[in-house]
């Protein structure tokens, strides 16, 4: 029983496949993380599962999201699922919310958009629940203030109420924690980890940050250039890497149990 | 093998702290602007012409003179129609020379035309300029190019002249209304630009893909996350139009192709004042008062508008 099935999945500009045939399942309710360096390629696998690839982007390969063949769909039906039944969540959470909106407004009208029928009044009860629920102290009086009058992490909880607010089978995570500093990012990933086991979505969690996956992830996809260098369970990956690329992008972290010693880059860069 | 990341132990809830650094920028605009004693000034005066043009009939009746009534006894016919003294408790500005017409009236009948004339344009400039600059910012691609060369073209074409042959061509009856729709057809380009240039950069922030990826349509994106971004720009943009309509229209009755007389207008008073300027000077003056001041007052206000929604001069 699989919720998403991406099978030779592969993005074109130009002439470059910057993602490359590339195969991954995901469970329902399950996480699966999806390690890279910057230009590997996890973020436009995302957004080709979204269908929000630049226009001089081409897709081809199959992925298909609880029966429905996500590579065929109008775009009209991909409009209905996007948000509604896949929801996202950024990088920034500063830039990702518009700062004339109160974040009440926001998450409201994501939910209303979804929802035909529901009432001012019930989605902006709705939105007080999600903020409720991503613990946002205050909710019911939070809900009227702007995106500036919150801080970076709580930003990010906004983002992931906004995301919760429909209730999505998948939610997709694109380095939720990046823009935030360690301590709000330990908070960011204990959220998402409690919203996957309360609401039993599944999540896919893009990162460069192996300690981000290895605290929440169950499957792990690492890739480079393009392509999936090793998959599996996060603990066997964590525990024996199969790949030298795996190896030495584990070596490349620093350890806090280690002595000091001189990070180790992996060699190569991006084709 | 697990990898530590540092503080994960950090409870939940403790770094809910409110981030309150960026100044509300909305609040209070107008509060902030009546605070000022020169903005105030501004607004009082606009909102004064304003009420003239609203109340102009009422106002005549209160004055005693309709605006196109002549009074033979308050000019020397033997002298040419030289005005008998100028400002008086009944004809409050004077009157016209040669005709004896009220000019008090006039200008409150003026305000109308000069009004009505610069608000219409400055409504359908606005209307045009934001939807073809949205569309074309937004859009891109072969939309962006053929409205971009509307544009081009529009700013390129000698304006006034074609104003002068298209208005004295064409038949002079709905000379108000034909106004409207040549300075409208030629003005909304310079809103344009700078509404299509902001969308562009716009619609590369991280707030409108996120709309994208939560299932908002198009328009959806186009209006409720774009458009209320442009307020401030597009706020700024119209109260600098304002007053270049109204020196648009009081040049091209000037011109002789503005509002047909005997419908008063400000411009058209000044026109006819060219004449008598080495006899009765105060048929210049008055006119031309009201229109400079009410010019100078929509450019300071729109100055300061600009400088309160803007405080970072970022425009």
């Amino acid at each position: 029983m699989t919720l998403l099935q991406a099978k030779g999945l592969t993005v074109t500009f130009g002439a470059t496949n910057v993602v490359d045939g590339i195969d991954f399942e995901v469970r329902p309710g399950g996480t699966l993380g999806i390690v890279g360096e910057s230009g590997s390629g996890k973020s436009m696998t995302s957004l080709a599962i979204m269908g929000l690839l630049p226009s001089s982007a081409t897709r081809a390969g199959s992925i298909d999201f609880a029966g429905t063949e996500l590579t065929k769909v109008t775009e009209r039906q991909m409009r209905a699922i996007r948000g509604d039944r896949i929801a996202m969540v950024f990088q920034d959470p500063l830039s990702s919310l518009n700062p004339y909106y109160t974040v009440g407004t926001q998450i409201a009208e994501a939910y209303r958009s979804h929802r035909s029928g529901v009432s001012r009044k019930a989605a902006r009860a709705a939105a007080i629940e999600a903020m409720d629920r991503v613990h946002i102290k205050d909710a019911g009086k939070r809900v009227d203030d702007y995106p500036h009058q919150f801080s970076g992490g709580m930003r990010q909880r906004v983002m992931i109420a906004m995301a919760l607010s429909t209730e999505p089978e998948l939610i997709i995570a694109d380095e939720p924690t990046t823009a935030l500093d360690v301590t709000v990012q330990a908070q960011i990933l204990d959220l998402l980890a409690e919203v996957r086991r309360d609401t039993g979505a599944a999540l896919i969690l893009i990162t460069h940050d192996l300690a981000v996956v290895s605290e929440v992830a169950d499957d792990l996809i690492v890739m480079r250039h393009g392509r999936v260098v090793e998959t599996g369970t996060a603990e066997q990956i964590f525990s024996d890497p199969q790949a030298p690329y795996t190896q030495a992008l584990l070596d490349a972290v620093p350890r806090i149990d280690d002595s000091i010693g001189d990070l180790r880059p992996v060699p190569g860069g991006p084709a | 093998m697990t990898i530590p990341t540092t503080g994960l132990t950090v409870p939940a809830d403790s770094g809910q702290e409110t981030a309150g650094t960026t100044p509300q920028l909305r609040a209070s605009v107008l509060r902030t602007l009546l605070r000022d004693p020169v903005a105030a000034a501004c607004l009082a005066y606009i909102v004064l012409v304003l009420m003239m043009a609203a109340f102009a009939p009422l106002i005549v009746k209160v004055s005693g003179w309709d605006p196109y009534e002549f009074d033979q006894s308050a000019i020397d016919a033997n002298m040419g129609g030289i005005p008998l003294g100028g400002f008086s408790g009944s004809h409050w500005l004077g009157v016209e020379p040669g005709t004896g017409r009220d000019i008090f009236a006039r200008i409150v009948y003026g305000a109308r035309a000069s009004m009505l004339i610069a608000i219409s344009a400055t409504v359908l400039t606005t209307l045009l300029g934001v939807v073809f600059g949205l569309l074309a910012g937004y859009f891109g691609g072969r939309t962006d190019m053929v409205i971009s060369r509307v544009m081009e073209f529009l700013m390129a074409f000698p304006a006034l002249i074609f104003m002068i042959a298209v208005l004295s061509a064409l038949p002079a009856d709905d000379r108000q209304y034909l106004l409207v729709v040549v300075i409208s057809v030629f003005g909304w380009p310079y809103l344009a630009r700078i509404v299509r240039g902001q969308t562009m950069s716009l619609k590369q922030r991280e707030f409108v893909e996120a709309a994208v990826a939560s299932g908002a349509s198009r328009s959806t994106v186009v209006f409720t996350e774009i458009l209320p971004n442009l307020r401030s720009t597009i706020l700024v943009m119209v109260t600098l139009a304002v007053p270049g309509y109204i020196g648009t229209e009081a040049g091209l009755s000037f011109l002789g192709v503005g509002v047909v007389p005997p419908t008063p207008s400000w411009g058209q008073m000044i026109a006819s004042s060219v004449n008598w300027y080495s006899v009765v000077p105060l048929y210049f003056v008055v006119p031309g008062t009201f229109l400079a001041l009410l010019v100078l007052s929509f450019m300071v206000l729109g100055d300061r508008v600009r400088s309160v929604v803007d405080p970072k001069g970022r425009s």
